[in-house]
């Protein structure tokens, strides 16, 4: 919404009147308090430390907490800000705490403060009060007084798409040229220099001996719906050979995807869990993705690399995804198997699509006995005979039943028929094999059943594209990644 | 494979023990069936016991509340916050809940700590290593129930029966309907419960109850639970505070009265209003002090604003009390009695001691 100059209301002639008098329709609106100031901006090294005014500020958000709660009736935000006075200058990525500004918003709702999801995101603050505090300059915001704040992102034009606290916000013209300046400075700041210095975050191999909580930065390998509230995250950033594990819920970071770089702040080595390496959140932890084409990103997944699939390390700890999709459909949204078999009635997208990116686990494969996975199919007369008694492999298949649940099903009493029936070439490459004889392909049988021991275990789950027809649900452009 | 470090936490260590031993505590390792020592995370309104790491919730069997009374009977149960507690007699049990109510439970399962026996260690004081969190929030907790379903959740599946439709029939058309929908186990309705372990049934109180017992009924929990509850306030608290706000509007109100007392109203109404002059005088017997209507010549001594006159003594139950009071005493008044007939104003002083 932006500000108008006020407009001088016509005096009535009588003086009794001019009590009473309301302005006319015609006259121009009355101006609303504040519309007529300009603010001015100071930079963050640059303001004034001893004035004892408020200021106002724009800068680029390099850490963020959660919005959290301090006592009965405050909740505090708290972040770290550069712009172009005040920065990490170092381009090794190590600095110290005089290269960032400190922002703290107190308020007295949650509402009321900001979620900050993306490191790179423009805050701009009106009526903080600025003081030192363990030399660093801090910027102090009393949302339920008088001070607001809104947050741009760092993409797009204009300041369309921000977020703010209060019901409006003003934004004049002149802020324009602000904002796109403070914008380019941004991307080319995250574009060359690492940001985030070493000494501000861990790395995961030092994260066990770390007594009080610490910030990550890593690469999420995986994202694996652990439970219709719960996200867990597969991370790596290259310190060490293991991967470690943290729980996100979904309502609260539900941006997070396979592949992102992330910020991790406040987080604790949990000494409780033997099994695996977990990182534990508090109510105040906060998970910020990096831009993907920044520098610190760029080494970090050069440095993570890719989590490599071992069959030996299959044991039901981790969630174990065995399958991969073809590339051509790595941007289909996963739809729960609720949507795929009870909602598709009611569900329009559903209805007017055949082909779908699902997940789910195995309870039980048919045929039992591997060897009749496969068949002798006759097009003629579209059947299938078993192989068992004979020599040849000829017009083999693949016919095989899977058993399924999902996320979603987990609490009803329903498994879901999902069919590997390769007669039309569907799913054909799906076990890495040619369907053959395996009455007398012994290296194939043996191959198969190893599949179906993996398939069937706990925690291994299966990635597919299925299609539908004539009411099943076709595997299809999908095979198992080892 | 390495072998796995030690469990720090105990509740973990137990909790994941029971899901191994597929629910059933009997054959839980007898030498993780010693005493705990827990920190009282919470008392009110849930009971909330901490062992460093995690906390989960207690549940009080009738003998471990009659048997913690009998022995401590100065100590509330729900006042236990903050302390340390040891758990004499206890054992696990699984029972089927819905998780979206019960935030100690995960996968519509909870693993219940009941106690049969426990008693307060109310000069020690733990501090735990870390800010204890839910142990059903646990990253390998979770995990491990869900295998506990998954388990039978296999077991049932690998008993359905369903059928391989032949190719024939999924290249004929069906119409829009989905098919493939396999029902397993053979629970009635649509949540799956074909569970192997035996539900536990141990009747335990609830925390409502023991609250109400040692509280009272009208007793209100206070609103901020991390905060210690305190013993004293309550009911008598109350009732003196109400008692001097009284006797401060009576107060007040004598001097009202006073300034009416005063005013000469006209003659034809002066006969009824005006009050006659020997008792004038004798604030405390004329003043009104409540309501519009009529009210007792005496401030209510219980500090209430009802106008009745419920809570005072008739004369002739004075009368009784005097009789009373000098037999015991051997014959000694309270106060003077007046000779000329007057109400005397030490009957009011006389009444009030009474009622206190």
């Amino acid at each position: 919404m932006s500000s108008t100059a006020p407009a001088a209301v016509a005096a009535p002639k009588k003086a009794r009147a001019a009590k009473k008098a309301t302005p006319s329709k015609d006259a121009a609106p009355k101006a609303k308090r504040g519309e007529s100031q300009r603010y001015k901006y100071s930079e963050l090294n640059k303001a004034s430390l001893t004035s004892g005014e408020a200021q106002h500020i724009y800068g680029v958000i390099i850490d963020a907490t959660f919005p959290y709660k301090t006592n009965q009736d405050r909740y505090i935000c708290s972040l770290k800000i550069v712009d172009p006075s005040l920065y990490i200058k170092s381009q090794k990525g190590t600095g110290d705490s005089s290269d960032f500004a400190t922002v703290v918003l107190y308020a007295k709702r949650f509402e009321d403060l900001p979620i900050i999801t993306r490191l790179g995101d423009i805050i701009r603050v009106h009526r903080a009060t600025l003081r030192l505090y363990n030399g660093q300059r801090q910027f102090n915001a009393n949302i339920f007084y008088n001070s607001s704040w809104a947050v741009f992102p760092q993409e797009g034009a204009g300041h369309g798409g921000a977020s703010h606290s209060g019901k409006n916000y003003s934004f004049e013209k002149s802020e324009d040229a602000t904002l796109a300046n403070i914008r380019k400075w941004a991307q080319g700041y995250f574009q060359q220099y690492n940001v985030v210095s070493s000494d501000l975050y861990v790395p995961l191999a030092k994260a066990a001996g770390q007594k009080s909580d610490f910030d990550v930065v890593a690469k999420v390998n995986q994202v694996f719906e652990l439970d219709e509230y719960t996200n867990e995250l597969r991370l790596r950033d290259g310190s060490g050979a293991q991967t470690w594990n943290v729980l996100a819920l979904k309502l609260k970071f539900p941006n997070v995807h396979a592949g992102d770089v992330v910020r991790i702040r406040s987080a604790t080595y949990d000494e409780t869990s033997t099994q695996k390496k977990v990182l534990l959140l508090s109510h105040y932890s906060n998970i910020l993705t990096v831009p993907a084409n920044s520098k610190l990103a760029k080494e970090v997944k050069a440095k993570a690399g890719d989590e490599k699939l071992d069959k030996a390390a299959i044991n039901g700890v981790n969630a174990t995804v065995l399958t991969e999709v073809d590339k051509k459909h790595a941007g289909l949204p996963v739809h729960s198997l609720l949507d795929l078999f009870h909602n598709i009635e009611t569900d329009k997208e559903i209805q007017s699509k055949d082909t779908f990116r699902t997940q789910f686990y195995v309870t039980k494969i048919e045929s039992a006995d591997v060897k009749e996975w496969t068949k002798s199919y006759d097009k003629k007369t579209k059947k299938g005979a078993s192989f068992k008694g004979q020599k040849g492999n000829a017009n083999a298949i693949y016919q095989v039943q899977f058993l399924v649940k999902d996320v979603s099903t987990q609490f009803n009493s329903n498994t879901y028929k999902v069919l590997l029936y390769t007669h039309d070439g569907l799913g054909a490459n799906f076990f890495n094999t040619p369907a053959d004889n395996l009455y007398t392909n012994d290296k194939a049988a043996k191959k198969l059943q190893e599949y179906s021991g993996l398939l069937t275990k706990f925690n291994s789950w299966v990635d597919a594209v299925v299609e539908r027809r004539n009411g099943f649900y076709f595997i299809k452009d999908t095979k198992i990644a080892f | 494979m390495s072998k796995p470090a030690a469990q720090q936490s105990a509740f973990k260590q137990l909790f994941t023990e029971m899901l191994t031993q597929g629910g059933d505590f009997s054959k839980v390792n007898k030498d993780l069936k010693r005493p705990l020592k827990t920190y009282v995370k919470e008392s009110y309104p849930f009971f909330l016991v901490t062992d460093g790491y995690f906390f989960v919730q207690a549940y009080f069997t009738k003998e471990a509340v009659a048997e913690f009374r009998s022995k401590f009977n100065n100590v509330n149960i729900t006042d236990l916050h903050d302390r340390v507690i040891v758990l004499n007699s206890w054992s696990l049990e699984i029972r089927k809940v819905n998780s979206a109510e019960t935030f100690t439970s995960y996968g519509n399962l909870e693993i219940r700590l009941i106690v049969n026996s426990f008693k307060p260690n109310l000069n020690e004081r733990l501090n735990p290593t870390r800010y204890p969190i839910n142990l059903f929030r646990d990253d390998e907790l979770k995990t491990q129930i869900q295998q506990f379903r998954w388990n039978a959740i296999n077991a049932a599946a690998g008993k359905a029966k369903s059928e391989i439709p032949d190719l024939a029939r999924v290249q004929t058309a069906s119409k829009g309907k989905v098919e493939g929908i396999v029902k397993i186990g053979s629970s009635k309705g649509d949540d799956f419960a074909e569970f192997s372990f035996k539900e536990g049934t141990t009747a335990t109180l609830s925390l409502k109850d023991i609250f109400v017992q040692e509280k009272g009924k009208d007793a209100s929990p206070a609103k901020d639970t991390t905060a210690v509850p305190k013993v004293k306030g309550g009911a008598k608290g109350k009732g003196k505070a109400a008692q001097k706000s009284a006797e401060k509007k009576a107060a007040g109100v004598s001097k009202s009265a006073e300034k009416v007392l005063k005013y000469t109203p006209s003659k034809s109404v002066a006969k009824k209003e005006t009050p006659q002059k020997g008792a004038a005088g004798k604030q405390s017997a004329k003043k009104s002090v409540g309501g519009k209507k009529a009210t007792p010549a005496m401030p209510s001594p219980g500090g209430k604003k009802s106008i009745k006159t419920t809570d005072q003594m008739s004369m002739n139950q004075f009368k009784k009390y005097l009789d009373w009071h000098e037999a015991k005493k051997g014959g000694k008044t309270i106060g003077k009695r007046s000779t000329t007939g007057k109400a005397s104003t030490a009957s009011g002083k006389a009444s009030k001691r009474s009622k206190k």
